[in-house]
């Protein structure tokens, strides 16, 4: 389960900070569903930086199961991203020289799981 | 001798051809010396250079991949593993090159000693015999010499000492070049370098 308290992300851009998003409150249950829509550069990728944890919040926290993400230093955060939270990029940002089944199993890898359990983990993805 | 032409002619210089072969020779010996110790400094500059390219095309290489290394991040890579990954492959590609340079140097070797001009010198050896002549200046005593000519061979030498040193300096320097690299990678910050365009 997600939960935002208040939460604001500013970018400098020259000498004035732009707000991305600006005290927002959110809660997300788990196997709940959640559509965000808007127009290009209203905070729509800063919203999923924040919920995967690729980008702290300037203002508030984000909560994962009771974790604030923003207080997590990278080594914890990393193995929580790798644990917890998937992620679908845009422009798919498959590695150019790995084959469609390592691109998956590259994300097993940092879990400790064994070959097999990997090799079998990607067939099911891939069927 | 020398002494007594010195006391005839106290003006002039008496060079026996003994202090001369010794000028020579300690001219040569310099010219060896000056020639050893540039080539020492010039080899020296070359490694270095040769250092801070492999880093920089190393640098270049992560620089490249930096959409890569960012996705790894975010999926849950850590910093160490990608470290360990691009370290690896610095070592694979200083072994390849190792190898590479070693092939080469064989055959440069083998170029050299197809196509170096012969040398050769000749030496001035005295027989051991002895003459007495007699003639208006008294007499003199002679000792000839003889000529021959002998081969200076001009080749390449490669020991196993100089391919070890080579193949233990293109791996270091590959490791030195992947320090850089992995220094750039754990500044990396996923975000960053997820939003640069491809």
């Amino acid at each position: 389960m997600y939960k935002l308290s208040g939460v604001t992300k500013l970018y400098q851009k020259g000498r004035r900070n732009v707000p991305a998003v600006g005290g927002l409150n959110l809660v997300i249950g788990d196997g709940e569903w959640l559509a965000v829509q808007g127009r290009t550069g209203h905070g729509k990728s800063t919203l999923l930086n924040l919920l995967g944890g690729l980008d702290p919040p300037t203002e508030g926290t984000v909560e994962l199961d009771g974790t604030d993400l923003g207080a997590l230093r990278e080594a914890p955060l990393t193995r929580l991203r790798a644990q917890s939270i998937g992620f679908i990029f845009q422009i798919f940002n498959l590695v150019p020289t790995l084959s469609a089944a390592e691109n998956v199993e590259a994300a097993l890898i940092p879990l400790g799981t064994g070959h097999a359990d990997r090799q079998r983990r990607v067939e099911t993805a891939l069927d | 001798m020398q002494k007594e032409i010195g006391k005839l002619l106290p003006g002039d210089t008496v060079t026996t051809a003994a202090s001369l072969a010794s000028q020579v020779s300690g001219s040569v010996n310099s010219a060896a010396k000056l020639a050893n110790d540039l080539g020492r400094w010039l080899s020296a500059l070359l490694l270095i250079a040769a250092f801070a390219v492999a880093s920089l095309l190393t640098m270049a290489a992560v620089g490249r991949r930096v959409r890569e290394f960012g996705t790894l991040k975010a999926i849950g890579w850590r910093g160490r593993r990608i470290i360990v990954q691009v370290m690896g492959e610095s070592v694979a590609t200083g072994i390849i090159g190792a190898a590479l340079g070693v092939g080469l140097a064989f055959a440069g070797a083998a170029v050299i000693d197809a196509i170096a001009p012969k040398l050769s010198a000749t030496l001035a050896q005295p027989t051991g015999e002895h003459f007495q002549s007699a003639g208006p200046g008294g007499a003199q005593s002679i000792s000839p010499t003889a000529t021959h000519a002998v081969a200076v061979p001009m080749s390449a030498v490669i020991t196993p000492g100089a391919v070890a040193l080579a193949v233990l300096l293109a791996i270091a320097g590959d490791l030195v070049a992947g320090t850089f690299a992995s220094w750039l990678i754990g500044r990396l910050r996923p975000v960053q370098a997820l939003s640069r365009v491809a």
